[in-house]
């Protein structure tokens, strides 16, 4: 069947009467006779006319009707990224401002400058105090110049101030009568 | 590409447009190939305007609604082909089904106020249409898309899955039956 295609072409542009001698025995490996090839060559010249009917043609409605169904579908916002158009335009919009980023925060050249930085250092010492104050109060049992009565009173007033005790004064006062051994 | 015309866009460009959402892209797809899907239609579907055009309709709606179920790795016209031709094979299931359960559905028939020779080209097209419907499936569509589109072999056998000489042999072989078969109507081929 590798020659189909020639046959065909020979079928489609020669009669039986109009083929060389050659062909005329080349053609025997498809038909036996004349008449075969003739009604062979006939179906085929004549089948396309007879096919499909000349009027049947797509209905224009339909593309519109079909167009509608497109447009609804890629109605949605993602249709922007999907139109190649747009999605090229946006993303060299985005590698720009990238580059652009890029370039001013890490692409500039460094230089280095030397300098000379003047630094005071502050140095805090902390000086151990020398005279250590040592509060010493010392009490002695006294005798007093005359017997105390001491009353306990259950009343909530206070005691009368000959019956309370020394106040520091008091003491002080007592404290140098001693030491220096008065009485 | 953004300056190229789309008619002198190959298909596999405008699919891609397609896909992104580009309108004018589909009606150049539907100018392109509506006219010969609707023959093939009209032909594989029992010869019935209605039912051809609710297939093309169905054709582009797939397209529509899975842009992204082309195969980018074929040939679009084989892609296209492929699923048209599945689709008539589901419309056979159900016009088995519909045969089985209300009767047959009869052929869309023109036959008007003819006389003479006209009388006889339409007995010739229904003679025609009667053997190419009683032949296999794949025989049908081979026949159609080879003599209604004039589509090459080796396309044919992808659109079938099939290789490209069984296409060449199975189409010569049914070829020679149809002219043996249509003899009675020589004057109508002679002409």
């Amino acid at each position: 069947m590798e020659n189909t295609d020639r046959f065909e072409e020979l079928l489609r542009h020669y009669s039986y009467q109009e083929l060389s001698p050659e062909d005329r025995v080349w053609v025997t490996a498809f038909v036996a006779t004349e008449e075969e090839y003739e009604s062979l060559r006939n179906v085929t010249l004549r089948m396309e006319e007879h096919l499909a009917p000349a009027d049947l043609t797509p209905d224009t409605a339909m593309l519109k009707s079909l167009r509608r169904s497109f447009d609804e579908k890629h109605s949605s916002g993602l249709s922007f990224w999907n139109n190649e158009r747009y999605a090229a335009i946006a993303a060299a919009l985005v590698i720009g401002l990238l580059g652009w980023w890029a370039g001013s925060s890490w692409g500039g050249q460094t230089i280095y400058v030397d300098r000379t930085i003047t630094r005071v250092d502050t140095v805090h010492v902390e000086a151990n105090p020398d005279t250590i104050v040592v509060e010493r109060v010392v009490y002695r049992s006294v005798k007093l110049p005359s017997p105390a009565v001491v009353l306990q009173r259950n009343d909530a007033n206070p005691l009368p101030a000959v019956n309370r005790g020394v106040n520091m004064k008091e003491k002080e006062e007592l404290e140098k009568l001693l030491v220096s051994g008065g009485f | 590409m953004f300056g190229k015309s789309l008619r002198n866009r190959s298909d596999e460009e405008l699919i891609i447009q397609l896909q992104s959402g580009e309108g004018r892209a589909l009606e150049e797809i539907y100018r392109r190939y509506s006219p010969l899907l609707l023959r093939y239609f009209y032909r594989m579907l029992w010869q019935n305007r209605a039912r051809a055009h609710d297939a093309l309709h169905d054709v582009f709606l797939k397209i529509i609604e899975h842009p992204d179920s082309i195969d980018s790795e074929r040939k679009f016209a084989t892609w296209i082909y492929s699923v048209a031709h599945n689709l008539c094979k589901n419309e056979y299931r159900k016009h088995a089904f519909r045969q089985s359960t209300l009767g047959d559905i009869p052929l869309e028939t023109t036959v008007q106020a003819h006389a003479g020779e006209a009388l006889d080209k339409v007995d010739f097209q229904n003679a025609l249409n009667k053997l190419l419907d009683e032949e296999g499936e794949d025989a049908r569509t081979m026949f159609v898309l080879r003599i209604e589109l004039d589509m090459p072999f080796a396309e044919i056998g992808a659109v079938l899955d099939c290789p490209e000489g069984t296409v060449k042999s199975r189409l010569f072989y049914l070829k020679k039956r149809l002219a043996q078969v249509l003899v009675p109507y020589k004057t109508i081929l002679e002409k």
